[in-house]
């Protein structure tokens, strides 16, 4: 069974040219995702979750480690096959205001990856593929396939991006925070487009998000992120049920809900410095479950059930 | 296809272009003074006037008069159909050197900006290089070692301007690279070449094609000035050489007056169309 | 004590007049939490810069009122509304990094409203700096700190503490959580309500998140079009919406609480302020919408304090199609 295998560790950016500092993005994050999945990442501002998914998309290089889809390594590839293999992995990104070439209509928006992947020999047959697009995200391609960007609004634009992505047939999208910026009562249906589209095209998803709500309506599976590192992966239900590292327990906590009474966030302060990351566990400052031995020593990913993992000394 | 999106998108440029200098009185103004100066460029074979090269011993530097308009000058030269023929050369080097410099400017700035890292750094010293050394004094070396013939020192004043559109051409290009639909389309498997020639440029080049305009001005007054100094072509006429020729007999203001006054209607034309499409372009096909 | 009847504000541009703020009525009681929530383009923001009258220049406010404590801010003079500003309604706006000086220290930022508004000596500003620093949770050590030295949730209590020297009796917060990681913005939320009880103000709480506004609020107005359609106390909007839209807002919030649950979604856009639709503005997106929708619904009211701009408000409920 062929099988979607993202390995990969930190990536580090140079920001100040009198000492050279790092920021340690990404640091020694491990990933699967298998064939047909649909993965979330959650994680705040800062966490890495960006960098992460721009690595796996092939457009960021990993300081250290490997992608590999269906067992090869994408950062290994030569140029030519690197461009085949942006046909078969998509991206969706957050801001739909700036994702899209203001002076390309629509159609010509959606026939770009069919030329540059020569996809459809002739005019008709890459009409016939845009407009196949367009309906597949429920836009008439009568009235949409001239019209420009500023045309649209949030959500027609953010289709328009899908229809997009679609055109190469792929097989693996990443989504990054694809409705964050879009209205609430808009974001509903494009997340069901999406669920939908993955059923009916067998697709594989790698869902980002900091919005734990979104994230459990959106995914099966899912890994927390926080600084770069992975603190807890498993089902995304089982995590929601049973939230273990204290991280995860207070971004639970933390989300305003008027249906229930809720504790507040059980925690201090705000995230470190990316640049100045503190020994031992990244969050044992602000954790309100802490112990002696969080100070000093990193904890590692460890099973707590047969589909959750967690890395925190409370488990060991 | 790639060809004909680029036709639709420059003709709704022009068409929006167009649209909004209805209520830009200082840039129509400009566009009108431009066009007329076109049109004279054109049209001044057919108008009735002196041959501007025919000498007349009886009019050795004369005053205006109904005979001649603007006066003659030490030749007996009539200056009014000396000062409407040099629109044309004037024009000509203008746009010449304008567009001189535009090519190597944007070429030079797109790939510093494009590429960035060591390349863009030896790019924009180079720049730099083009900032920092008065070209005026390039222009006398070029000047000296070429010759003075008029279309060489049009390319050559060319290739001393484009340093500013350079800059900007990097600017807007580094801006661009930035942008989503930008990493979308590398995303998507564009190349290089793709990126740079159908998104980054066609989106980001508007700022260096208004600098270009204000350009033209600028050669102009070069050229006058090489002119005033001597250097220019003796074998056509341009506002710089008349009033070149007005030095050798001072009191004679007309001889300085009136290409002065054309030279500087055509800067001012120029000026304002500039800095009206400067304005018009910007925003309109941001969002 | 704030009372706004009837207001409306426009935006005049080269496309012609857009109708940003339409008769927009809501009275905002002593000490109470106020929220206004709504999609992007609603008007709420337009409406919170009227009431403090810090329209852009392209704004005209055409009609209404807004009563503060009986003074008619509309038509006082600059003079006066400089002296209600800040001192009796201040302001917090989202994205502290644009609003912030970025070349002023954090306790000059500070100082100025006390000088500006209170002629306070220097002497003075000093000490009320470092209490309302100590208010809003910040470490004295971050007075002589620069906006960008800060991270996102210490320069929005910055904000706040800026919009509370002067010890205001209405703080309008427009959107000032949002960008903020959830944990900050629970934090930040918690404090402010702390020091609402603590000081004694009312707040006017505009943001989009439902979530927030119904857990944070006393009463709130959905707006929708430049329009208010429904007004109510946060329980009662949540038990028992009178306004199709407010019920498909409720229905398209995800939870990680209760079980999931399939959302809902609208189709469609919201309407086109520049030239927008005779009767329910709401109506091209309903699925409740009948003929009788094509006029203009009136401001029905349904409880005590509670209205709603619904032709159907009265029906009980509007249970999902």
């Amino acid at each position: 069974m062929s099988k979607l295998f993202a390995v990969r560790k930190g990536l580090i950016e140079i920001i100040s040219s009198r000492q050279t500092r790092y920021i340690h993005a990404v640091n020694g994050v491990d990933l699967q995702i298998g064939l047909g999945e649909n993965f979330g990442l959650m994680g705040e501002s800062g966490s890495g979750k960006t960098t992460t998914a721009l690595m796996i998309a092939g457009v960021e290089r990993p300081t250290e480690g490997r992608v590999f889809l269906d067992g090869v390594d994408i950062w290994r590839l030569k140029s030519s096959e690197l461009k085949a293999m942006r046909k078969r992995v998509q991206m969706i990104w957050q801001d739909p205001y700036d994702s899209l070439d203001p002076r390309l209509d629509v159609y010509h928006t959606l026939e770009e990856p069919l030329i540059i992947h020569g996809i459809g020999e002739t005019k008709e047959k890459r009409l016939d593929i845009v407009s196949k697009a367009l309906q597949s995200v429920d836009m008439a391609p009568s009235e949409y396939i001239g019209r420009r960007p500023f045309e649209l609004s949030g959500g027609q634009r953010q289709r328009v991006c899908i229809a997009r992505a679609l055109t190469t047939k792929p097989e693996f999208l990443i989504l990054d925070e694809p409705v964050s910026m879009l209205d609430m009562s808009v974001r509903a249906g494009i997340l069901d487009l999406l669920l939908e589209l993955r059923k009916r095209e067998g697709l594989t998803y790698l869902f980002i998000s900091h919005d734990l709500a979104v994230m459990r309506y959106m995914t099966d599976r899912m890994s927390v992120m926080y600084l770069g590192m992975i603190v807890e992966s498993g089902a995304t239900e089982g995590i929601i049920e049973n939230p273990m590292h204290p991280y995860t327990q207070a971004l639970f906590s933390a989300v305003p809900d008027p249906r229930v009474k809720r504790q507040r966030a059980p925690v201090i302060g705000e995230s470190p410095d990316l640049t100045d990351l503190p020994k031992g566990c990244n969050f044992h400052a602000r954790c309100p479950r802490r112990m002696e031995i969080c100070r000093t020593v990193g904890p590692r990913l460890f099973s707590a059930t047969k589909t959750h993992v967690v890395a925190c000394h409370l488990y060991h | 296809m790639r060809r004909s999106v680029s036709l639709s998108n420059t003709l709704t440029l022009v068409r929006v272009g167009m649209r909004d200098l209805r209520g830009d009185k200082w840039g129509l103004t400009g566009l009108c003074m431009m066009l007329s100066f076109v049109v004279i460029a054109l049209l001044v074979p057919y108008f009735p006037l002196y041959d501007p090269w025919e000498q007349s011993g009886a009019d050795v530097i004369a005053p205006p008069s109904w005979n001649h308009p603007f006066g003659a000058d030490i030749y007996g030269r009539d200056v009014f159909s000396r000062v409407l023929w040099g629109t044309r050369v004037s024009l000509g080097l203008g746009v010449l050197a304008a567009l001189t410099s535009f090519f190597v400017g944007a070429v030079i700035g797109s790939f510093a900006g494009y590429y960035g890292g060591f390349l863009d750094d030896i790019m924009t010293r180079f720049i730099d290089v083009f900032i920092i050394i008065p070209r005026v004094i390039l222009l006398i070396l070029v000047a000296a070692l070429i010759g003075t013939e008029v279309w060489y020192m049009a390319l050559f004043i060319g290739l001393t301007m484009w340093a500013s559109t350079a800059r900007i051409a990097r600017a807007q290009v580094i801006t661009f690279k930035e942008r989503g639909f930008v990493k979308a389309a590398a995303l998507l498997g564009a190349g290089d070449v793709r990126l740079l020639f159908l998104h980054i440029l066609p989106n980001g080049i508007y700022p260096a094609i208004s600098n270009t305009t204000l350009q033209v001005a600028d050669a102009i007054m070069t050229e006058a000035g090489l002119s005033f100094f001597g250097l220019g072509d003796k074998n056509v006429i341009t506002w710089g050489q008349i009033i070149n020729m007005g030095m050798l007999s001072i009191s004679s203001w007309w001889l300085v007056v009136f290409p002065g006054a054309a030279i500087a209607l055509m800067v001012l034309a120029f000026n304002l169309l500039g800095d009206s499409l400067e304005l018009r372009l910007k925003p309109r096909l941001l969002r | 004590m704030l009372d706004i009847a009837d207001l409306s504000v426009v935006y005049r541009g080269y496309r012609g007049v857009l109708k940003a703020v339409d008769k927009v009525s809501l009275a905002v009681e002593d000490n109470e939490v106020f929220g206004i929530t709504g999609e992007s383009g609603c008007g709420k923001s337009t409406l919170a810069a009227s009431i403090l009258r810090v329209l852009p220049q392209s704004a005209e406010v055409t009609s209404g009122r807004i009563l503060f404590r009986g003074i008619d801010l509309r038509s006082v003079s600059e003079a006066e509304m400089r002296k209600i500003r800040w001192k009796q309604i201040s302001i917090v706006f989202q994205n502290a990094m644009n609003a912030l000086d970025p070349v002023y220290k954090i306790k000059d930022l500070l100082k100025e409203p006390l000088r500006v508004h209170e002629g306070m000596p220097d002497e003075e500003t000093k000490r009320r700096v470092g209490e309302v620093l100590n208010l809003v949770r910040i470490s004295q050590s971050r007075m002589d700190s620069y906006p960008h030295e800060l991270s996102g949730g210490t320069r929005q209590r910055v904000m706040i503490a800026m919009a509370l020297i002067c010890r205001p009796q209405l703080v309008i917060a427009d959107e000032f959580t949002t960008g903020l990681d959830v944990i900050v913005q629970d934090q930040i939320l918690a404090d402010i309500e702390d020091l609402r009880q603590k000081l004694g103000f009312a707040m006017i709480l505009i943001t989009h998140d439902l979530s927030v506004i119904l857990e944070a609020c006393d009463r709130v107005a959905v707006m929708y079009g430049g329009r208010i359609l429904e007004t109510a106390d946060s329980k009662s909007i949540l038990q028992d919406p009178r306004h199709p839209y407010t019920r498909a807002l409720l229905d398209s919030m995800p939870t990680i609480r209760d079980a999931k649950k399939k959302l809902r979604s609208l189709s469609g856009s919201p309407p086109d302020m520049l030239n927008p639709p005779t009767g329910c503005r709401f109506m091209s997106r309903c699925t409740f919408a009948t003929q009788l929708c094509q006029t203009d619904p009136p401001n029905l009211q349904v409880g005590v304090g509670r209205y709603s701009r619904c032709h159907y408000a009265l029906d009980q409920g509007f249970k999902r199609r």
